[in-house]
């Protein structure tokens, strides 16, 4: 049975090459110009998982592990406000695009402030957020690329993505990809990885660790962060640390192994000051430009309301 | 929905093994080639070929709120290194927390200290100012 959310997708749903309208039929969506299934309850504009199977990977390994209604606190949504500086009242009852869902995150925070979410990934997360979020009618989980959403123009209310951006092969060029999909008046708040500190030490790393394959590089990282984080006074795991930063984030064990996977095993990892983002946001036109707290590269703005 | 089999311990462990010596290579080679800094690596490789430095706390300068200031021999691994193993003592009590955030040393002061760089930055327990409270501050490293 279709959610109720399907009421408010099926208007802006199109072809994502063409630009075609798209209906629904024999469980797959049709245009004039091409044919996308669903598969496992889910809808495919794309054919695969491309460049992120280090992300289908371990957000079907962990799909529970950040979502604040599985791990009954609050984390996530302290961090989803602070990147956002969005809170409940901001976007309840407005439509809003999720850009790189992953296993849900966000996309459970908001929906659960009553917004209706869309939530997008190119990767095969797209079967963990499914299953996470298969009894919320508020939700509609897609496999789509965000360099060619399946989006008409000026479709949404609200539109994150929050550490998405610089794991596609240009943040810059994919986040001027979302932003004629907000409404005029529409929000946008994204945060993308800093050129400073660990994010730096990472990047030399990452077209090393990246080639490895992910089940091993995650079975290391199983080993690897409980024994480190045991040893944190160690004058050699100090070194360790400042050599190959892990995450020590405080929100449990297996958030660290999660978190120590994601920072080296991505094809793509584009690391940008505050006033280069900033600078996306003025290419672009966008109004009211703001960094939402003192993470540097999380910045938001506001289509005008006469952009047309 | 993991239906696949899980790969038995004796892979897991030939997994490890071999990820950990494949980084261990690339990590020597990105400090080698000077792409990743570590300057605390000289200190840590002569720590087991010195003895435990141990002294009294001299030269004490105020810092800011209740945060004191006094100066360590450089050697010495520090929280800069993301390693110091110094304790604090005023008197025979051991002070703390180590590891702390400055800003949190002058605010909040009761104890709290960072030994950063060749500095160590302190605070007395009762916040009183330790060149003139006729207590007596001394450090040591563990081994």
């Amino acid at each position: 049975m279709d959610k109720p959310i399907l009421d408010r997708v099926m208007p802006i749903l199109c072809d994502p090459i063409t630009g075609a309208s798209l209906r629904k039929e024999e469980g797959q969506f049709i245009s004039e110009t091409g044919r996308f299934p669903i598969i496992r309850a889910v809808p495919r504009f794309v054919a695969g998982d491309d460049y992120v199977s280090s992300f289908s990977f371990e957000w079907n390994t962990h799909y529970r592990t950040q979502l604040d209604c599985f791990r009954s606190d609050r984390s996530s949504e302290e961090q989803f406000i602070k990147k956002t500086g969005f809170g409940p009242g901001d976007l309840r009852g407005k439509l809003v695009l999720d850009a790189g869902v992953g296993a849900g995150r966000y996309t459970d925070v908001v929906s659960r402030w009553g917004a209706d979410v869309i939530g997008v990934d190119l990767s095969y997360a797209v079967e963990a957020a499914y299953k996470n979020f298969v009894d919320r009618p508020n939700v509609w989980i897609a496999q789509a690329d965000i360099g060619a959403l399946p989006f008409k123009p000026q479709s949404f209310d609200a539109i994150f993505s929050i550490g998405v951006l610089h794991h596609t092969p240009d943040t810059e060029a994919y986040f001027k990809k979302l932003v004629p999909l907000l409404k005029p008046g529409g929000s946008i708040a994204i945060w993308v990885y800093p050129k400073e500190g660990d994010y730096l030490i990472r990047n030399e790393w990452i077209r090393f660790v990246n080639k490895i394959p992910s089940r091993m590089f995650y079975a290391w990282c199983r080993w690897f962060v409980p024994w480190a984080q045991a040893r944190l006074d160690r004058p050699l795991v100090g070194l360790v640390r400042r050599v190959f930063p892990f995450s020590t984030q405080g929100l449990g064990v297996e958030n660290d192994i999660l978190d120590t996977f994601d920072g080296y095993s991505p094809k793509y990892h584009g690391i940008h000051s505050p006033e280069e983002v900033e600078g996306w946001f003025h290419d672009m036109g966008l109004q009211q430009i703001r960094r939402p707290s003192d993470w540097k590269t999380c910045v938001r703005g506001i289509r005008s309301a006469s952009h047309h | 929905m993991n239906t696949e089999s899980r790969p038995g311990s004796v892979v897991i462990f030939g997994q490890v093994v071999l990820v950990s010596i494949y980084l261990l290579i690339v990590g020597l080679w990105l400090l080698i080639a000077g792409r990743i800094k570590a300057e605390g690596i000289g200190k840590i490789i002569r720590r087991p070929f010195r003895p435990p430095y141990a002294g009294e706390l001299r030269d004490i300068q105020h810092d800011d709120g209740n945060c004191w200031i006094a100066t360590l021999p450089c050697e010495l691994l520090s929280d800069k290194d993301g390693a110091s193993r110094l304790v604090v003592c005023e008197d025979d009590r051991l002070l703390g927390p180590a590891h702390c955030g400055h800003e949190d040393i002058r605010e909040g002061g009761g104890g709290r200290f960072s030994h950063w760089g060749a500095q160590v930055y302190f605070s007395t327990r009762d916040n009183s100012d330790p060149r003139t409270n006729g207590r007596r501050y001394h450090v040591r490293e563990l081994t």
